[in-house]
C-alpha cells in the first residue's frame, strides 16, 4: 500500500516529491501510480530484446525523467544506469541493467497494489 | 493586446495569464500544472502538432510555453523554429524543458527565453522562471511599442539618439568622426497616390531594409513618413550612400526609387550633438526639394549661414515689425518722355540692430514660406501710408508708390479691404496706392484675380501686372484681365540685344499693350542703351539703377533739401499721360 513509510522504506526521497507535488499527497501517489503503469516500462523491455537501441533510449529516457520527477530515487538511477550507454548506442548486453529496472518496477507495483 | 485570433477559453480564467505545458509524458504535464494553475490558466499539449496549433490559436493572449525538446512526430527543436518564423508567435516566451546543459544553449540560440530542468526545480523556482520570462517578453513589447517604428520596426528618433550617442562614442574611441545622413525618399506621395498606400507602405519597409543591411550595425531610423535617418563612420559614408541609392533603385514599382540625402559631418569644424546634427542635416536635405539634378547636398559653412539668417528671420520677425527694423525704401519709376520721377516701388529692406543690412533674399523667402507675407506686406502698406505725409511735407510732390503682394496674402486676408482700410486710416488717397501683383500670385483661378482687381479699380487704386514674361505670365492674361499696366520682366534686361530676338519680342510687347490700351514699364534699367531702346519703341515708364537706386525717406528727403532730387511730375503732367490710352474692355 502507498505511504510515507513505504516509499521511504524504497528508498523514494518521498519529501522532494511532496515538495514537487505541493504537498498534496493524494495527488503524489496518483503520480506514483502513473509512473508505475507507464507502457515504456514493457516497450523498454521489447526494444532492447529487438537491438532498437534508438527506440529503447527514448523509452529509458522518458522513464529516467518520470522517475525522477516524482523522486523514486532507486528507479530513476536504475534507469539512468541504462539510459547512457544507450544514448551512445553501445552494442552491449543490457540484461542485467533491465532486469535491475524490471526487479524494481515489480517492487514498485506490490507497494502500490 | 487581444486581436481577432481565434480562441475559445472562456471559462474560468478569472483573469489569469494562460500558459501551455507541451509534454509527451501526461506525469509531466500533470505535475507542472498543479504547480502552475495557482497563478495561471494552464492548457497542455503531447505533442509538437498539438502545441502549435494550440499556439496559433491563443496567440493573442498566451504568456508563455513550457516546451519538452524529446517529443515524438514534432520535437521541441522544431515548434522553437517555427515559432520564431512567425512574426505572430516569434515573441511569445518559451522556457525549455531539459535535462541536458547542451541542449540548453541550443535552446538559447534557438529562441528560448530560458529553461526547466528535469528532474523539475522546486515549484517556486518553477513559478519565477516562468515569471520571469513572461515579465521580460512584456519589458520587450513596451520596448518594442515604445522604441520603434511600428511599420518597419526601426529605432524611432529617441532610440535612436541613445544608440548614436553610444556608437559615437565608439567611432571616437577609434579616432574617427561621424557622418549623419538625412534621406527623403523622392516623390513618395505621387508613388502612394499611383499604387495605393499598401504599396508605399511596402516600399517603406524595404527601404527600411535596405537601409540596415548597407549600414551594417549602424544606428538607422524612421524619422517620419518617407524620411528616414543613418548614423555611420564618415570615412566609409560616400561608398555607404552610393551602394544604398544602387540598392534601392532595383525596388518598388514603376521608376527607380530615388532619394534626396543632406549629410552632416562631425569632424570638429562645425560643433555639433546628435539632436543639431541630425537637424543640420535634414536641412541639408530640404534644400534638394524640387531639385531632379542633385540627390545629395552637405551641412556646410555657407548652408550654416543661411540656416543662422532663416533662424534669425524667424526668431526676431515680429520684433522687426514692432520697432521698424523693415524699413520702406522707395525706387524711382521715371517717365520715358521727361524723366521726371512718376512712381516710386516701395521695396522692403531689413536693417537689422544686430547684424545689419539683410538681403531681401535672405528674408523674404523664409517669411513666405512660413505664411508670414501677408503681415509683411500690409506692414508696408502701413508704412508708405504713414510717410505720404512725411515725404509731402518734406518737399517731395506726391507720386503713386507700388506695392508688391506675395501670393499668398489673397488666401488669408480681404486684401483690398484691408489696404483701402489703411490709406484711409492715414488719409492717402487710393489713387497714390497701386498693388503689383503676378499671375501666380493667385493660387485660387483666374475669374478670382479679375474680382480682386475689379474691386481694387472700384476703390480706386491701381492694379499692374508684375514679372510679364518671367515665365509664368500668359498672353491670356493680358485678354482676360483688366490690369493698368504691365511691368515687363526684368530678365528682359539682362539679356538685352535690341538687335537679336530679345529686341523683336520687347518691341512687339509694347505695341501689343499699346493696343490694348495698357501702360508699360520695364525694370533693370541700366545703361543709355536700353533707356534710349524702350523710349523709342513706346515703353512709357522706366525703373532700375539707370536713373535712381532704392532708398529711404530720409535719404529722398535729404536729397529734395540738398537739390540733388529727381523732379517728381506734378498731378496735372501724370493726368496727361494716364489718359492718353483708353484701355480695350
Amino acid at each position: 500500500m502507498l505511504s510515507k513509510e513505504t516509499l521511504l522504506a524504497y528508498g523514494a526521497n518521498y519529501d522532494e516529491g511532496m515538495a514537487r507535488c505541493l504537498n498534496r499527497e493524494a495527488f503524489y501517489f496518483k503520480m506514483i501510480k502513473m509512473v508505475a503503469a507507464n507502457e515504456k516500462f514493457a516497450s523498454l523491455g521489447k526494444a532492447l530484446i529487438a537491438k532498437d537501441l534508438k527506440a529503447a533510449f527514448e523509452d529509458a529516457h522518458a522513464l529516467k525523467g518520470i522517475a525522477a520527477n516524482v523522486s523514486l530515487t532507486p528507479l530513476s538511477n536504475a534507469i539512468e544506469a541504462i539510459v547512457e550507454p544507450l544514448r551512445r548506442r553501445e552494442d552491449i548486453d543490457y540484461t542485467e541493467m533491465y532486469t535491475r529496472i524490471v526487479d524494481l518496477k515489480k517492487k514498485l507495483d506490490e507497494i502500490i497494489a | 493586446m487581444a486581436d481577432t485570433a481565434d480562441f475559445e477559453l472562456d471559462e474560468n480564467m478569472q483573469g489569469k495569464p494562460l500558459v501551455l505545458v507541451v509534454d509527451d509524458e501526461e506525469v509531466n504535464r500533470m505535475l507542472l500544472t498543479n504547480i502552475l494553475e495557482e497563478r495561471y490558466k494552464v492548457e497542455t499539449a503531447s505533442d509538437g502538432f498539438e502545441a502549435l496549433q494550440l499556439i496559433r490559436q491563443y496567440r493573442s493572449i498566451l504568456s508563455a510555453v513550457l516546451l519538452d525538446l524529446s517529443m515524438p512526430n514534432m520535437n521541441g527543436f522544431e515548434v522553437l523554429k517555427e515559432m520564431r518564423m512567425d512574426d505572430m508567435l516569434r515573441h511569445i516566451p518559451t522556457l525549455v524543458l531539459t535535462a541536458q546543459n547542451d541542449a540548453e544553449i541550443e535552446s538559447f540560440e534557438r529562441g528560448a527565453s530560458d529553461f526547466i530542468t528535469k528532474p523539475f526545480d522546486m515549484p517556486d523556482m518553477i513559478l519565477a522562471r516562468v515569471a520571469k520570462s513572461i515579465r521580460m517578453a512584456e519589458e520587450n513589447y513596451i520596448i518594442r511599442t515604445t522604441e520603434k517604428d511600428p511599420l518597419t520596426e526601426l529605432p524611432n528618433m529617441a532610440y535612436f539618439r541613445t544608440l548614436c550617442e553610444a556608437e559615437k562614442t565608439r567611432l571616437s574611441a577609434k579616432g574617427e568622426s561621424a557622418a549623419f545622413i538625412y534621406i527623403d525618399i523622392v516623390n513618395m506621395k505621387s508613388y502612394n497616390s499611383r499604387f495605393g498606400y499598401p504599396e508605399g507602405d511596402r516600399l517603406l519597409m524595404e527601404t527600411a531594409t535596405v537601409l540596415q543591411n548597407t549600414f551594417a550595425n549602424m544606428p538607422v531610423s524612421r524619422i517620419s513618413e518617407d524620411h528616414f535617418a543613418v548614423m555611420t563612420g564618415a570615412a566609409q559614408h560616400k561608398q555607404q550612400l552610393e551602394d544604398f541609392q544602387r540598392r534601392l533603385r532595383q525596388i518598388g514599382k514603376g521608376n527607380p526609387t530615388e532619394i534626396h540625402a543632406g549629410i552632416f559631418q562631425d569632424n570638429g569644424e562645425i560643433a555639433a550633438d546628435i539632436i543639431t546634427a541630425m537637424d543640420y542635416a535634414r536641412l541639408a536635405c530640404s534644400t534638394l526639394r524640387g531639385n531632379y539634378t542633385d540627390s545629395v547636398r552637405y551641412y556646410d559653412q555657407k548652408l550654416m549661414k543661411e540656416y543662422d539668417d532663416r533662424q534669425h528671420v524667424l526668431a526676431n520677425f515680429n520684433q522687426a515689425l514692432e520697432e521698424r527694423w523693415i524699413k520702406v525704401y522707395y525706387q524711382p519709376i521715371v517717365r520715358a518722355q521727361t524723366g521726371e520721377v512718376c512712381n516710386f516701388e516701395a521695396l522692403a529692406r531689413w536693417i537689422d540692430p544686430q547684424r545689419g543690412f539683410l538681403s531681401p533674399a535672405a528674408f523674404v523667402p523664409v517669411i513666405e514660406d512660413y505664411n508670414l507675407g501677408v503681415r509683411m506686406d500690409l506692414y508696408m502698406v502701413e508704412e508708405v501710408c504713414r510717410e505720404y505725409e512725411v515725404r509731402r511735407q518734406g518737399g517731395l510732390t506726391p507720386v503713386p508708390v507700388s506695392l508688391n503682394f506675395c501670393r499668398t496674402d489673397f488666401d488669408q486676408r480681404d486684401m483690398v479691404a484691408a489696404v483701402a482700410e489703411i490709406a484711409d486710416k492715414y488719409h492717402v488717397p487710393h489713387d497714390m496706392l497701386i498693388i503689383e501683383v503676378t499671375e501666380s500670385g493667385f493660387s485660387r483661378n483666374a475669374s478670382d484675380l479679375q474680382e480682386q482687381i475689379n474691386r481694387f479699380h472700384e476703390l480706386g487704386f491701381k492694379v499692374w501686372m508684375d514679372d510679364f514674361g518671367d515665365g509664368y505670365a500668359s498672353l491670356n492674361v493680358l485678354q482676360d484681365m483688366n490690369f493698368d499696366l504691365i511691368k515687363l520682366d526684368i530678365g528682359f534686361m539682362r539679356n538685352f540685344n535690341p538687335s537679336g530676338k530679345n529686341g523683336v519680342i520687347l518691341r512687339a510687347l509694347l505695341s501689343m499693350a499699346k493696343e490694348l490700351g495698357i501702360h508699360t514699364l520695364a525694370e533693370g534699367i541700366e545703361t543709355e542703351a536700353q533707356f534710349a531702346f524702350l523710349k523709342q519703341y513706346g515703353c512709357e515708364k522706366i525703373q532700375g539703377f539707370y536713373f535712381g537706386k532704392p532708398t529711404p525717406t530720409d535719404e529722398l528727403l535729404k536729397q529734395v533739401k540738398q537739390g540733388t532730387a529727381l523732379k517728381n511730375e506734378s498731378p496735372e503732367t501724370a493726368a496727361s499721360f494716364e489718359d492718353t490710352l483708353k484701355p480695350m474692355r
